[in-house]
């Protein structure tokens, strides 16, 4: 109780102090910061020269400095990465108004790095927790968006193969469905399911925004571990990105983004759309394949044959910008594919040569933003979209493959026990609302209401046509925030509840005595958390935030699907305590400038839901909470710029994740043996080091040529339980250090681009999960044209 | 070349910052174990983990006394193997039984090491439920294909793995079913006797009835299928436990155990004489009747005798309560002689947690709320005292073998 006073009452009790004390001056100013572009900034230092005043502005730019006598002042207004600007005030008896526009410090293409710099740094030093990546760094490089999350702090991409390839996404110890993925805000799911991490081509995003166990109530979700949100470019100006790279495996990326805006009209047409192939013929190194003649299996290198991956996807909006009845108002449609060829099982042995999946996804959207509506203050933004989504697994071969590449006959199929056309289909409906509101520079509040409704069809259609028993999950998630800007917005909290509600329908369930009943099911879970950030000194800030966080049941969880897996109608969300601390330094001195950042966190997640065999019946399964994890981390980067000369990044993470499951299943009165060890088979130190050398004018006015590199480590980690087992026996998983070079040269400031990249260039045998190689060695080269 | 620039490279690195983190080690995708004195005479299996994070363990012991832990102890064996495996004279043999790799591969266990000895590829049938051996050296594999419509068989030849495959007369799927479920074999005087279940899609019921295929080894012909409207479920695929005796007489008992292919039928007990073809109809046994719970296995002690593991508390379905008890029975009386008082209720169904080594057996129990014992039953004074401690706390006992 003490704590919860400590927590809410006493900045509660300041903040209106301060209110009060405002109440008594006599004169104020008061405006809005922004970008050339147009972009509100926040936390940009407005300070009045030769007095104590001053504040930094809020995420909409605002500021207000009061208790001021009347009197002539100068304005003093600054922000890392643009010009510092001084603008003579008078100020009477009444509160003056004024918008300031702060100067990019170059608007070469580097400028755009700046740029997208600022905004990176004002997220980084919110309470939240919070990786925030400028991708245009990125741009120029074939990677896809989860090779450039790997590469920061507390986030751990295991991958199963080459491009396209299955992978697990962990934030800080938590993967799965405990991390949430959103564009703008959307779940990416509503683009389809085609559209995953590993193939949005990193040149469709502005900024990649990683929330490491608390979110904001705007990210509607039930994220248990947290969330990654890739922001596109939202500026009105007119742009084109276009780029197209090839290389080993035959490997083809295409990517386009652009805006255009009619001049008389004001229409802003948008449109986005990737496409990548390849073969993903990697060498596999060392692979057991048995000889006919010796009678014995010998180790080859062999090619993978049956990997081929392809996705494309376009999206495209059109709306106005900036009308009396509406700041944004776009409607849009967008169209996904995907097809894969599937090689291995869950490890290597498990070999397939026909099995394949090919999906497709089409989606309609409208998108709606009026800020001061009613009142000043008081914005409102809508969301809403409608997708179908579908997708085919194909396992109707009878044949068994080797990694030679020769087959014979099974009785049975490839993959699974008959054969089958396994159809998927989810159509989904999602609307979100939200209402943010400014009361004044001190406070604010943020309302956002969230509906999503999707519908499960799964079916063979070598044996029925149709799903007779589809699922239906519907989700309302809402979320109320205050947030307090105290001391000039030197304190920041941010308290916030989230209610997660959940109905659960489907026709026929069936139950564990092996009833068939209907399932009708409603729930509702109450979250909450807070986030705070203090500023030591301008450039030196502390933070904290905690939430208590959930991910509900899936409706095939819950309810199974009517004939091999059974309801469990008593399945509790999985839920965590998510606690983050971490402080943050960054300054510039001269032509050097730095940034540094740290932090402690905690996961405290229980009640796992995973399927299990019931009652020893091998056909059947049922959903249940079985386990419990304690993760335990710290994570650091430092950042360091000289001129736009030379970069580096250096950052590490360390993390124990612990059993935190005390009993065994049933009611076993002795503790486990696993209780408290470490999780086998999950690196717990890994780090990254990045660095560019590049130089303006070098080839020719307005060129650039930049060598990048960078390297992966991850420290070796036991596959199976460290403790248990001979310690000679206990199989681990070595050091790794993959090191990627690229060289780009642009010309006439960046609107034409070439890169030629090698990846893993020192070809280390790779691996992300035991048993399933990764490529080695790896060229690539990327074209690239951009204008804006 | 290649060697010196990745050493460079890594330098660089290590200059750059990241030079603190430790050395690097020869990567192997075998197993690799330390050095032991090879005087294991029996092997323990271990489950330890909460799930999903579960992994098996192989423990050996010189004797079933003392205690045992897995603490840097024992190998981990997952991927490799797993308890649905053959244990014969210090050897293992591992048709890939859920790992589905494809490969039969026959292992030696020694030191704490499980080494390949053998492997071949095993493509015939990955649905293997049941084993029998013919003599020393050859075993029969028998499971269903994966539709469950034919019976597959596969003569395996223990010293070179050689394969010879076919399919097994066994009579037609009645109306109204699914598939057919092979379930436990055994080798009687030149015949295999196969336990059938004739599936439907659960929570229906199966075809409501014990059933025995018996089939000439060396003609790979149907002698006959007898079968019997009392119970269904019979025998149990022997891969994980045994429900099956042939005694010193050539007589076959076998269990019948319901479980999810009925939900009215009893558990039985059930008599082949020897040289017969049809259920001995003065013997049947209502297990539930006689002991309160269904049995759930059976293992041969010689005798005429067996031990029995049945349900002694109602079943949540979880698989994870302490329910099972274990049993005297007098086979041939048909006869439950005395319930094991003295040992704690164990955990866990499809478990193999019973050896026998001349006139003692081995119990294996994982209690709930005392110490975990591999207990000592004496066939010819009748009686139990702990044996083993298996010392840690372990979600799931899965197997006790004996080497030599």
């Amino acid at each position: 109780m003490f704590k919860l006073i400590r927590l809410f009452i006493i900045p509660l009790v300041c903040s209106f102090l301060t209110t009060a004390a405002v109440a008594q001056s006599t004169s104020a100013v008061s405006g809005q910061v922004k970008s050339a572009t147009g972009q509100p900034l926040s936390d940009a230092a407005v300070t009045i020269q030769g007095t104590n005043a001053g504040a930094y502005t809020k995420n909409d730019g605002r500021f207000r400095i009061g208790s001021l006598r009347p009197g002539k002042y100068t304005l003093i207004v600054s922000m890392l990465g643009y010009t510092r600007q001084e603008q003579s005030i008078q100020l009477g008896n009444t509160e003056l108004k004024i918008d300031i526009v702060l100067a990019e410090e170059t608007q070469t293409r580097d400028g755009v790095t700046v740029i997208a710099k600022g905004q990176s740094r004002q997220l980084k030093e919110s309470g939240f927790a919070v990786n925030a990546i400028d991708t245009r760094r990125f741009a120029n490089s074939s990677a896809d968006m989860n090779t450039i999350l790997n590469r920061t702090t507390g986030v751990k991409v295991r991958e199963s193969g080459g491009v396209g390839s299955d992978f697990h996404f962990s934030i800080n110890g938590l993967s799965g469905r405990a991390v949430r993925y959103f564009i703008d805000g959307i779940p990416m799911e509503v683009m389809g399911s085609s559209m995953t991490l590993n193939n949005v081509p990193v040149n469709l995003a502005e900024r990649v925004e990683i929330y490491k166990g608390v979110l904001p109530v705007s990210l509607g979700a039930d994220a248990l571990g947290g969330a990654v949100n890739l922001v596109t470019n939202q500026n009105i100006k007119n742009y084109l990105d276009a780029s197209y790279s090839f290389g080993s495996f035959n490997t083809h990326r295409a990517a386009v983004t652009g805006q255009v805006t009619g001049k008389k009209t004001g229409i802003v047409g948008r449109v986005s759309a990737f496409l990548n192939y390849s073969d993903n013929d990697y060498k596999m190194k060392a692979m057991e394949i048995y000889n006919d003649q010796k009678g014995e299996f010998e180790l080859r290198d062999v090619r993978r044959f049956h990997d081929q991956y392809r996705s494309s996807m376009v999206q495209g909006e059109i709306g106005v910008a900036n009308k009396k009845w509406a700041d944004v108002f776009f409607i849009g449609a967008g169209y996904s594919n995907t097809g894969r060829e599937i090689q291995t099982g869950s490890n290597q042995d498990k070999v397939y040569g026909e099995a394949r999946q090919d999906g497709d996804a089409l989606n309609a959207t409208l998108r709606y933003k009026k800020n001061n509506l009613f009142t000043e203050g008081l914005d409102f933004n809508f969301f809403a979209s409608h997708t179908r989504d579908k997708y085919l697994v194909t396992d109707t071969t009878m044949y068994g493959y080797f990694w030679d590449g020769s087959r014979v006959e099974l009785n049975q199929a490839e993959i699974n026990k008959i054969k089958t056309l396994t159809h998927v289909i989810r159509p989904r409906n999602y609307a979100r609302a939200n209402l943010s509101y400014n009361l004044n520079a001190m406070h604010s509040f943020n309302l956002n209401y969230t509906f999503d409704e999707t519908q499960n069809e799964t079916y063979n259609e070598l044996v029925t046509d149709k799903d007779d028993n589809p699922g239906k999950i519907g989700k309302q998630i809402v979320g109320l925030s205050y947030q307090q800007n105290l001391f000039n917005g030197r304190w920041t909290n941010t308290f916030f509840g989230k209610y997660y509600g959940m109905q659960l329908k489907q026709d026929s369930i069936l139950t564990d005595e092996g009833k068939m009943i209907s399932g009708d099911d409603s729930k509702g879970f109450w979250g909450y958390g807070v986030a705070s950030r203090y500023k030591i000194m301008p450039d030196f800030g502390v933070k904290a935030s905690f939430e208590k966080a959930y991910r509900l049941p899936e409706v095939s969880e819950m309810f199974g699907n009517g004939y091999d897996q059974i309801a469990n109608p008593n399945l509790k969300p999985e839920s965590s305590n998510n606690l983050n601390v971490g402080a943050y330094y960054g300054t510039q001195r001269g032509d050097h400038r730095i940034y540094a950042e740290g932090g402690w966190y905690l996961r405290n997640a229980v009640d796992f839901i995973y399927a299990k065999t019931f009652q020893s019946n091998s056909q059947v399964i049922r959903y249940e909470n079985t386990s419990k994890v304690k993760v335990q981390g710290v994570e650091g980067e430092v950042q360091y710029d000289y001129r736009n000369l030379f970069h580096l990044t250096l950052n590490a993470t360390y993390q124990n994740s612990v059993n935190n499951t005390s009993r065994g299943e049933g009611k076993d009165e002795t503790e486990e043996a696993s209780f408290g060890s470490k999780i086998p088979n999950m690196p717990w130190l890994f780090g990254n080091a990045l660095a560019s050398l590049g130089k303006n004018d070098l080839l020719g006015k307005n060129t650039r040529l930049q060598l990048n590199w960078d390297m992966q480590y991850v420290h070796w980690f036991y596959l199976t339980w460290s403790e248990f087992g001979t310690v000679a026996s206990n199989k681990r998983v070595p050091n790794q250090y993959i090191q990627n070079l690229g060289l780009t040269y642009s010309l006439q400031n960046g609107k034409y681009n070439i890169t030629a990249e090698c990846r893993n260039f020192t070809d280390q045998r790779a691996y992300d999960n035991y048993r399933l190689q990764k490529p080695g060695r790896a060229f690539y080269v990327k074209l690239r044209y951009f204008i804006h | 070349m290649n060697t010196l620039f990745a050493k460079w490279s890594r330098t660089a690195a290590l200059v750059a910052g990241m030079a603190t983190l430790g050395a690097c080690v020869k990567y192997d995708d075998k197993i690799s174990v330390g050095p032991g004195s090879g005087s294991e005479n029996y092997a323990i299996w271990i489950q330890l983990g909460s799930w999903p994070n579960t992994s098996q363990y192989m423990v050996g012991s010189e004797n079933l006394q003392g205690v045992v832990t897995l603490k840097n102890n024992g190998v981990e064996v997952t991927g490799n193997a797993d308890y649905g495996i053959i244990a014969r004279d210090g050897y293992y043999y591992y048709p890939s039984t859920s790992s589905n790799n494809r490969r039969l591969v026959k292992y030696s266990f020694k030191d704490n090491r499980l080494n390949t000895v053998k492997q071949v590829p095993f493509t015939y049938q990955s649905g293997v439920s049941t084993y029998c051996w013919i003599d020393e050296n050859t075993f029969v594999l028998v499971g269903t294909d994966g539709a469950g419509q034919k019976v597959l068989c596969s003569v395996v030849n223990a010293s070179d793995l050689s394969v010879k495959n076919s399919i097994l007369p066994v009579g037609a799927i009645p109306a109204g079913y699914a598939s057919v479920a092979t379930r436990s074999l055994n080798y009687v005087d030149g015949k295999l006797f196969l336990t059938l279940a004739y599936t439907a899609q659960w929570p229906n019921p199966a075809y409501p009835k014990a059933v025995v295929a018996i089939i000439d080894f060396a003609t790979q012909t149907l002698v006959k299928q007898v079968e019997d409207g009392r119970s269904v479920g019979a025998g149990i695929s022997n891969m994980w436990m045994e429900a099956t005796v042939v005694d010193d007489n050539s007589d076959y008992y076998m269990l019948s155990y319901p479980g999810w292919l009925s939900a009215t039928m009893k558990s039985a007990l059930y008599r082949i004489r020897k040289g017969a073809t049809e259920f001995d109809a003065s013997y049947f046994v209502d297990i539930e009747k006689e002991l309160g719970g269904a049995g759930v296995a059976l293992y041969g002690i010689g005798s005429g005798k067996a031990l029995m593991k049945y349900k002694a508390l109602p079943d949540d379905g979880t698989d994870a309560e302490h329910i099972m008890a274990y049993a005297l029975v007098d086979l041939r009386q048909g006869k439950i002689i005395r319930k094991l008082t003295e040992l704690p209720l164990d955990k866990g169904e499809m478990l193999q947690t019973i050896t026998v080594d001349g006139n003692t057996a081995y119990i294996m129990v994982n209690a709930k709320n005392s110490k975990d014992y591999i207990w000592v039953y004496d066939i010819e004074k009748d009686t139990v005292t702990p044996g083993l401690e298996i010392s840690g706390g372990y979600d799931y006992l899965l197997r006790v073998d004996k080497l030599k």
